[in-house]
């Protein structure tokens, strides 16, 4: 029986190979989407999941409960890791990791010309116990003592190799920051790409004292500083939410009762940090639950778009078939043995997709990759999900493709079918035109979404950001203000450098981040301190940007009184006193004060804990400068307060800004480069445009919105395909009409039109529904943006103007064929 | 063999009803052959499909060897029908997509019968009717009387009691008409095979021994053929 069904089936595909090839092709697509999102979905949730004690690992993040501002910080202070060990034994281990990007030196002394150096971002500072409570695969040395000696450092082998390459690495000398000697100790498997925490070098904690100067028997007292990312072994999640319990009482006895309130401390579990984390500041952001549900929302969708192709195409071919299915009634066949025979077929054509499908995947993988950013593979011989999601997706699409036409079809009175007085049934017809709609308004809907999404992200990087960025390079400075006035005097001497200067953060690359701030004689109610963003700019700063004066004056070298004296020059901590300070016109407004009435005020940033004020800046308002945009544009434009890079306590420039003349983007940039290697031969050379880099900055939300826009042309892909096959039924089963309405001398473009008109009907209707479901989600998505787009008429005009232009070529197609044929051999059947 | 009491068949269009059959009365014996004959639309056909079972009745009771048909379920109605009974149609309805070998196996497929049963079955039908050189062409490679052929060798093929014909001759001309009239009444006279024809043809009527003439659904005539006119020989 099988035999006969299999033959029946291929010889059917045989008879057919246009209907059985849209039929393949279309389910080949969808099943390749299907496969290709299921890898990132997959990926996705296999973040972390490497390490053994996975399930019982917790980070310990603050939720910041403060007037105005509700966050979850993904990290801690150190201090609070010591204070956790010791008050719950339960605690099995508490790892920290504080990065702190530095630049690292190999000096080869035998051969200087294999000395390397590379500013490392990824550098975390960590417990020694790090290898105790996470899965990390040593290729050399001994995980259990490798972070024991305070000098030691743990590579990541494609660092390693970066360093050393063919050499044996254990035992050689990396200097740090040229201040701290680090023997490498260990050598460990590069961190799988599906970690939320990647790390290349890993020192002790007790490593960055020395880096401060400290000594190695200062405690790690504090619940601000280092910032650490800390993370605690527990013996089982029970023992987790007893702890967590707990938490609010631990920080009420370690803290000031004020910070008490305010920061508390909670628990993540680490497997949910990739996708479900909602904690700010955290390492490696970007996994989004919500963006792969909106995946896997797509996937099912194409493939049910190709699966309605199959039912559509079977049911209007149901006809042709109807007699097979009354003869074989006749002959003795049960009605449950042609629902075999006909979800047989459908599934032996869905297993045939899938090997399209499958050598799909291999062709579009390394698109996709690039698509997502990601690094995905099948890995078939140990990927179990992925064979036991092939089976589950012949199964799935063999039986919704199959179901319809198998009970339809097998329903048939063979007593009507073979008197030939069968007709298509009107259910059917309503049902296919349904099915029609439903897939172009999908398409339509994902079209419509992507170019808003589009749209919106070209307003992000053509919006007026309230300063120029032309022509300006960034450069990554070492950050402690060595050789800066070296640098900036070379610099300045080139013939095609305009001008330099430099800044704490690149403008536009704010984080958004602010302090408490007080005006002198005026009082502040503790709990609702007004705060304030802080940066520090070097001369020109505004004058390169374009940045214009409201009121008052800039800072210039001629004024060295508004780099501020020193109170007590013992402490290392960071207080200066009478500044000269730069506010933006909002904080002018927030205050109440017009920009003229701003100038002379006394104003006062710090950051204060536990008794301590570890910033404590103080100056008077010297300017008040037009508002830009310092943050990213998910941001309103806050109040900002700038102050000079120098200081009585040395200069504080991480970014250098260097105006450059235009010309050949290549050559200045190699005339940089020359100039930073003679003044700074042993720190690399890390530049880029900064209107670049500004554009770069939504590319997270640029590469979501073009996948999403290859699987919206995906599916209006299949759609179509779809469509071509019912125009191709619809003009052979009204053959003899076209040919009665040619005799009767109606022309070809009358032929095409009647042909036509059904099929872009029913897509204009799918156009009318997308609109106002596009419109709902791409709305609800533009909340998330301080400043966005308003949805206009015109992208939905435009999407339903594509959607019936493809449709009309793919129908017109058949049309024109058919209305091409002679009439006389169409009549000539009768 | 057969007993059907006011057999009704109706459909409904909207407020109106159409008859199709009348409270007809009919009953076929083991071994008959009997020709069914009428105008167009006088439900030749439907009183064809509803002794096969292809069709219910719209009321009045059916029974098949003394089983009670109206009572079944399609399932079982099946099952009797793939037992006993045979058909021809005007139109031949072979499966496009199988050979003549595969269209005279199936049959015997839905039967469940084994394999090496069903290719001596297969192999004896062919052979008797000298097909065996055809056996792996498709329908669409045969004559219509050929393909006729292949349509009473199929209905042979499970040894039914029962061969309902539909204008078995309808589409083939005279000669192969006689043939296949020839094949029928071997059958009926040499197996005992019960047959019921429906025909317009007056000469193949005569092939039979008792002809119904059935008028707007209800049976006008039932009567004896003569059996000079039988072959004309």
């Amino acid at each position: 029986m099988l035999k006969n069904y299999l033959k029946i089936a291929l010889r059917n595909v045989r008879r057919n190979p246009v209907y059985a090839l849209i039929n393949v092709m279309g389910l080949a697509l969808g099943i390749a989407c299907c496969l290709l999102i299921g890898l990132y979905v997959q990926d996705e949730r296999s973040y972390d999941r490497h390490h053994e004690n996975g399930d019982r690992i917790y980070r310990i993040n603050q939720q910041v409960e403060r007037p105005g501002a509700e966050e979850l910080w993904a990290w801690a202070g150190a201090g609070l890791a010591n204070d956790l060990r010791a008050d719950f034994p339960a605690v099995e281990a508490v790892v920290r990791f504080h990065q702190r990007a530095g630049i690292v030196r190999y000096a080869a002394e035998d051969n200087p010309a294999q000395s390397r150096n590379f500013r490392e971002e990824d550098f975390f500072f960590t417990d020694p116990a790090v290898f105790d409570v996470f899965s990390h695969v040593f290729i050399q040395g001994d995980p259990t003592t490798a972070l024991m000696n305070p000098g030691s450092v743990v590579l990541s082998r494609s660092t390693a190799t970066r360093y050393f390459g063919e050499a044996d690495p254990m035992g050689k000398t990396l200097t740090y920051d040229a201040r701290v000697s680090l023997q490498v100790t260990g050598v460990i498997e590069d961190v799988p790409k599906n970690s939320h925490l990647r790390f290349d070098m890993l020192a002790p904690l007790a490593a960055f004292k020395q880096h401060h100067g400290l000594p190695a028997e200062a405690p790690f007292g504090s619940y601000w500083w280092p910032a650490c990312f800390t993370y605690a072994l527990l013996p089982d999640a029970a023992a987790a939410a007893q702890l967590e319990a707990q938490l609010p009482d631990f920080v009420a006895r370690h803290r000031e009762p004020q910070a008490a309130s305010m920061f508390i401390p909670t628990l993540e579990p680490l497997l949910d940090i990739h996708l479900l984390s909602e904690a700010e500041s955290g390492p490696s952001a970007g996994g989004s639950q919500a963006m792969v549900n909106i995946f896997t929302l797509i996937a099912i969708a194409i493939l049910v778009l190709a699966c309605i192709n199959f039912m559509n195409l079977s049911t209007a071919r149901a006809a042709k078939r109807a007699r097979e299915v009354g003869v074989r009634k006749c002959i003795g066949a049960h009605r449950t043995q042609l629902i075999v025979q006909f979800l047989g077929e459908s599934m032996l054509l869905s297993l045939l997709a899938l090997l399209f499908a499958i050598a799909l995947v291999e062709v579009l993988l390394p698109l996709f990759n690039d698509l997502a950013a990601k690094d995905l593979a099948v890995g078939y011989a140990e990927n179990k999900a992925f064979w036991l999601g092939l089976v589950g997706l012949i199964a799935f699409t063999g039986l919704v493709a199959g179901s319809y036409p198998a009970l339809v079809l097998s329903g048939f009175s063979p007593a009507r079918t073979l008197k030939g007085t069968f007709s298509k049934g009107g259910g059917s017809v309503w049902l296919r035109k349904g099915l029609v709609v439903f897939q172009f308004t999908v398409s339509v809907a994902l079209i419509a979404g992507t170019l808003i999404a589009a749209s919106q992200i070209r307003y992000l990087q053509n919006k007026d950001l309230g300063f120029d960025d032309e022509q300006i390079v960034t450069l990554r400075l070492p950050g402690d203000g060595t050789s800066w006035d070296a640098l900036r005097g070379e610099l300045l001497n080139q013939s095609d450098v305009l001008d330099v200067t430099a800044t704490t953060v690149p403008p536009g690359f704010g984080r958004g981040g602010s302090l408490p701030y007080e005006v002198e004689g005026e009082a502040y109610d503790e709990d609702d301190q007004p705060q304030i963003g802080h940066q520090q700019v070097d001369y020109g700063f505004f004058e390169m940007l374009g940045i214009e004066f409201v009121a008052g004056r800039s800072f210039s070298p001629d004024r060295p009184a508004d780099e501020g004296t020193r109170p007590d020059t013992t402490t290392w901590l960071y207080h200066i006193f009478d500044r000269g300070l730069i506010i933006n016109e909002t904080a002018a407004r927030r205050a109440g004060w017009t920009p003229e009435e701003a100038l002379g005020k006394k104003m006062r940033v710090y950051a204060y804990e536990n008794g301590t004020y570890y910033t404590d800046i103080r100056g008077t308002v010297v300017g008040v400068v037009h508002d830009y945009h310092y943050n990213p544009l998910n941001y309103e434009i806050r109040p900002a307060m700038f102050s000079l890079a120098r200081s009585p306590m040395g200069s504080l420039v991480p970014w250098g800004l260097v105006k450059v003349a235009p010309g050949n983007a290549a050559e200045t940039m190699e005339t940089l480069r020359t100039v930073w290697q003679r003044v700074l031969p042993d720190q690399p050379f890390e530049a880029s445009f900064l209107d670049q880099d500004l554009d770069n900055r939504y590319v997270q939300e640029a590469r979501v919105g073009k996948i999403i826009g290859a699987f919206a042309f995906l599916g209006l892909a299949i759609a179509c395909l779809g469509l071509f096959g019912l125009a191709a039924y619809a003009a052979e089963r009204r053959t003899k009409e076209i040919g009665i309405r040619k005799a009767m001398g109606a022309g070809v473009p009358n032929i095409v039109g009647l042909l036509s008109r059904e099929f872009l009907t029913l897509v204009s209707v799918a156009t009318l529904l997308a609109v106002p479901i596009a419109y709902f989600a791409m709305e609800a998505w533009l909340q998330d943006f301080a400043y966005r787009v308003d949805i206009s008429w015109p992208i939905f005009l435009m999407t339903g103007l594509t959607a019936l232009g493809v449709a009309l070529a793919t129908v017109s197609f058949q049309s024109i064929k058919a209305a091409l044929t002679d009439p006389v051999k169409a009549l000539r059947y009768e | 063999m057969i007993s059907l009491r006011n057999i009704t068949k109706s459909y409904s269009h909207g407020f109106s009803r159409t008859f199709v059959l009348r409270r007809v009365n009919l009953d076929v014996a083991e071994g008959d052959f009997i020709t069914i004959m009428g105008p167009s639309g006088s439900g030749k056909s439907t009183l064809l499909h509803i002794m096969g079972m292809l069709d219910e009745p719209s009321s009045g009771e059916y029974y098949f060897m003394g089983d009670p048909v109206h009572t079944f379920s399609e399932r079982k109605r099946t099952d009797l029908h793939r037992q006993y009974i045979g058909f021809v149609f005007q139109a031949y309805h072979l499966i496009d997509d199988l050979t003549v070998y595969e269209n005279l196996e199936t049959p015997l497929l839905y039967k469940k019968v084994k394999g090496s049963e069903r290719k001596s079955l297969v192999a004896e039908m062919l052979d008797r009717f000298n097909m065996v050189a055809k056996k792996d062409l498709f329908p669409s490679q045969l004559s219509g009387g050929q393909q006729q052929l292949v349509g009473v060798a199929r209905a042979l093929i499970i040894k039914p009691r029962l061969i309902l014909a539909d204008e078995p001759t309808g589409n083939l001309h005279s000669g192969q008409g006689d043939q296949i009239m020839h094949v029928l009444k071997q059958l009926n006279q040499d197996d005992g095979v019960t047959i019921v024809q429906v025909t317009h043809n007056d000469q193949y009527a005569a092939y039979g021994d008792r002809v119904i003439e059935l008028l707007d659904g209800r049976i006008e005539v039932d009567r004896a053929t003569t059996q000079e006119v039988v072959e004309g020989e």
